[in-house]
């Protein structure tokens, strides 16, 4: 990868961004962080060049921590989605820079994209997206299909993590046949077949009822908590907000609290290094209040 | 993404819309199965004309007395054409003593040992027309004065009776072999038949003969041989009976055995003739086969096969342009699911994977019922005019291949389309 160059080998964490980045303050030598991504000036529009031309996002800073259970809460149609598909690889901003455990995105292509993303991201929908033709069991197994892991132990795994969301009854039934808590559980397993180190959760319990809904946050507190989970919760309910590390605030786009635009976070003072691997299961985080008094 | 899984998937959504399937499918079957027949029943046919051919002799070598060819003069008579031979190309016709005749027929068969399996004397289509008299009862017949070995080699197959022997031959005995059907017009059962006297009626002259045997009707000959109801046999030795002498020949068949190689024993004979007429002064012997023609016949089986199998190619290119529409429309019903399998780490090569392995499966279902179905119809067609025949292997094995070939080209263009789909367009699809 080109783009920038550590300065601390065997330390994937520190970095010297490269030519891009909106900001210069961002030259940080030497702070080593445990920063797990780091937005800076994303800049969204659709339709570019046509009369429809519409800027969502324009120009957004946006961090976050290992260990991190961020909500991201705002307006239908601030722009969440919007943002949760630049911060899940699945959309590309038109400007800005965004580096995800130290590695410049921006300059992967499409197929390095995808394989980065199945390594490193597991999506919950609010409409859950589980493949209606085939079964839990399955369903759960194919990301790992697609990062090239064996039938037997993608297998082992599915059942194994379809066990710890407690429907390991309904293994073979089809997501037709799930109730829409089993629909949700079986889309947090698949989201964790990987063992990516983030989950991105888009409104996971906007569809279902306020009981249905209070299991899955508890779940993602459990996943926070005990496997260290850094998550990033986008959210309409402020009281579901209000449970998590820290609360991004959007309006037309912007980021108008939880996220200080001007000085980008320095990271944890060095506490020693850390585990950087993504799929290596990480020492808890010093919890850091960071920006959350803010605005 | 492995193909295993791919194969599975694409059986679980053929499942899901059976009738859709089985409509997409419809132009594919109707192609493979027609293929399939088409070769079936070609093959049938080739088998079955090749047999007959070798057993009516188009091995059969034919050996032609004519004209030596003066000094210094084109050899006109080396044609390999039998049919020029046939027809006086040879010069003048051979005296009485330059002929084949009996003795230079066993001179031939000692010269040539199991190279040959005989020298068959009298001719499959019938001879003489003549009429059958038993009393009042009458029936027209073709006689044809016969030699032991040809009543072996065309393999009459005597039902009632006795066969021809040696000693009717030497004894020039006047006794004939009736077919079943002159049987029947001319005496009441085969026990009248056998032993019965009969007059033999041949413009003019008229002798009596007597039954020592029935044989059934021909029924190898397949499409291209007539009947032999209506043939009767006899000696030649008693071709006196039909008003003309023929115990020498202008022309004799020599059957190869089966299994030699026809050019080695087409030398060989030719060194034999050639010894047995070196006295000669003004004729010689020579050989003719119908190997050329055999050829011909079998070009043109193979031609019309072709142009059948591209009619059936038609049917297959619709089929084909089928399933590239049902994949065009799987493609946009699951553009969501697409953009989950994007979400979730598939690449573009893996998505493309999937769907062309669908249309290669959807084709190769198509593709089996196909063999079924035309397999039955060739195996059924077959049995009107040969043996039971079953599909070559190769045939199969190539309606098959193609099926997949089908599959694999018009699902590549939707395939192409699901991979470049964007993932976030895709999710958004409702
Ligand atoms: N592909 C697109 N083309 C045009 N406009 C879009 C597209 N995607 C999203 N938008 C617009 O961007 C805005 C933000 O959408 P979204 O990020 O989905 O909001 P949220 O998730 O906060 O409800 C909306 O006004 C939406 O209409
Ligand atoms: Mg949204």
């Amino acid at each position: 990868m080109t783009g920038y160059e550590y300065n601390l080998p065997g330390q994937p964490g520190a970095w010297l961004p490269g030519q891009s980045g909106a900001d210069p303050t961002l030259a940080l030598p030497g702070a080593a962080s445990n920063r797990l991504l780091d937005m800076r000036g994303i800049v969204k529009s659709f339709n570019v060049g046509a009369e429809s031309h519409i800027t969502i996002l324009p120009g957004v800073n946006f961090h976050v921590d290992r260990g991190e259970f961020v909500s991201v809460v705002g307006a239908s149609g601030s722009g969440k989605t919007t943002l949760m598909n630049i911060i899940g690889l699945l959309d590309r901003a038109n400007q800005g820079s965004y580096t995800f455990d130290g590695e410049d995105i921006m300059q992967l292509d499409d197929d390095d994209l995808a394989f980065y993303r199945s390594q490193n991201i597991g999506f919950i929908f609010q409409s859950f997206n589980l493949i209606g033709r085939i079964s839990a069991l399955k369903n759960v197994e194919m990301p790992m299909m697609y990062a090239g892991i064996n039938v037997k132990e993608r297998r082992e795994r599915a059942e194994h993590l379809l066990e710890q969301m407690g429907i390991a009854d309904r293994m073979m039934h089809n997501p037709v046949q799930l109730s829409g808590g089993q629909k949700q559980r079986v889309a947090i397993a698949r989201a964790l077949a990987n063992d990516p180190p983030l989950l991105l959760a888009d409104e996971p319990t906007g569809a279902l009822d306020s009981q249905t809904g209070r299991m899955v946050m508890d779940l993602f507190h459990q996943l926070n908590r005990e496997q260290n989970k850094t998550i990033v919760f986008i959210t309409h309910n402020s009281e579901l907000a209000a449970e998590t590390t820290r609360v991004v605030t959007m309006v037309d786009g912007r980021i108008v609290s939880g996220e200080d635009a001007a000085t980008p976070y320095l990271g944890a003072p060095a506490a020693g290094p850390v585990a950087t691997s993504p799929t290596s299961v990480l020492a808890p985080p010093a919890a850091t209040p960071q920006g959350g008094g803010q605005a | 993404m492995n193909i295993r899984e791919s194969i599975s998937l694409a059986f679980s959504s053929l499942r899901t819309n059976k009738m859709r399937s089985f409509l997409t499918l419809l132009g594919i079957i109707v192609g493979i199965s027609s293929v399939i027949a088409i070769l079936t029943l070609g093959h049938a046919l080739k088998m079955q004309t090749t047999q007959s051919i070798v057993s009516s002799g188009a091995n059969d070598l034919m050996v032609q007395v004519t004209e030596r060819p003066k000094e210094g003069e084109e050899d006109t008579s080396t044609s390999n054409d039998p049919y020029a031979a046939m027809y006086g190309g040879g010069g003048a016709a051979p005296d009485e003593a330059s002929k084949l005749d009996v003795d230079d027929i066993q001179r031939i068969k000692d010269a040539m040992g199991d190279k040959i399996s005989g020298v068959p004397v009298g001719s499959a289509y019938g001879g003489m027309g003549v009429t059958l008299y038993n009393g009042e009862r009458s029936q027209s017949a073709s006689v044809s004065p016969v030699n032991l070995d040809f009543l072996e080699l065309e393999k009459v197959n005597i039902t009632y009776g006795r066969t021809m022997t040696q000693t009717d031959i030497d004894h020039r005995r006047p006794v004939i072999l009736i077919s079943e059907s002159q049987m029947f017009s001319l005496f009441d059962s085969p026990e009248d038949a056998i032993g019965g006297e009969v007059e033999l009626d041949a413009q003019g002259s008229s002798s009596s003969a007597v039954v020592v045997g029935v044989f059934a009707p021909n029924t190898s000959g397949g499409l291209l041989l007539s009947s032999t109801d209506d043939i009767t046999y006899t000696p030649y030795t008693n071709s006196g009976a039909l008003g003309y002498k023929e115990e020498s020949w202008a022309s004799l068949t020599v059957r190869p055995a089966e299994g030699q190689d026809l050019v080695q024993v087409k030398s060989q004979l030719q060194a034999v003739l050639t010894g047995m007429y070196r006295s000669n002064e003004n004729f010689h012997a020579e050989i003719q086969d119908f190997q050329a023609s055999t050829d011909a016949f079998n070009q043109v089986l193979d031609g019309i096969s072709a142009a059948i199998s591209a009619i059936a190619g038609i049917s297959l290119l619709v089929g084909g342009i089928g399933v590239m529409n049902i994949m065009l429309v799987t493609v946009t019903e699951r553009t969501r699911e697409i953009g989950v399998r994007k979400a979730l780490g598939a690449t573009r090569g893996a998505i493309r994977l999937q769907f062309v392995i669908e249309a290669m499966m959807v084709c190769l279902v198509g593709g089996v019922i196909g063999v079924l179905l035309g397999g039955a119809l060739g195996i059924f067609g077959s049995t009107f005019f040969s043996e039971m025949t079953f599909p070559p292997l190769s045939a199969v094995l190539l309606a098959l291949g193609f099926s997949l070939g089908i599959g694999l080209f018009f699902g590549y263009y939707p395939a192409n389309k699901a991979a470049k789909l964007d993932p976030i367009d895709a999710l958004r699809h409702e």
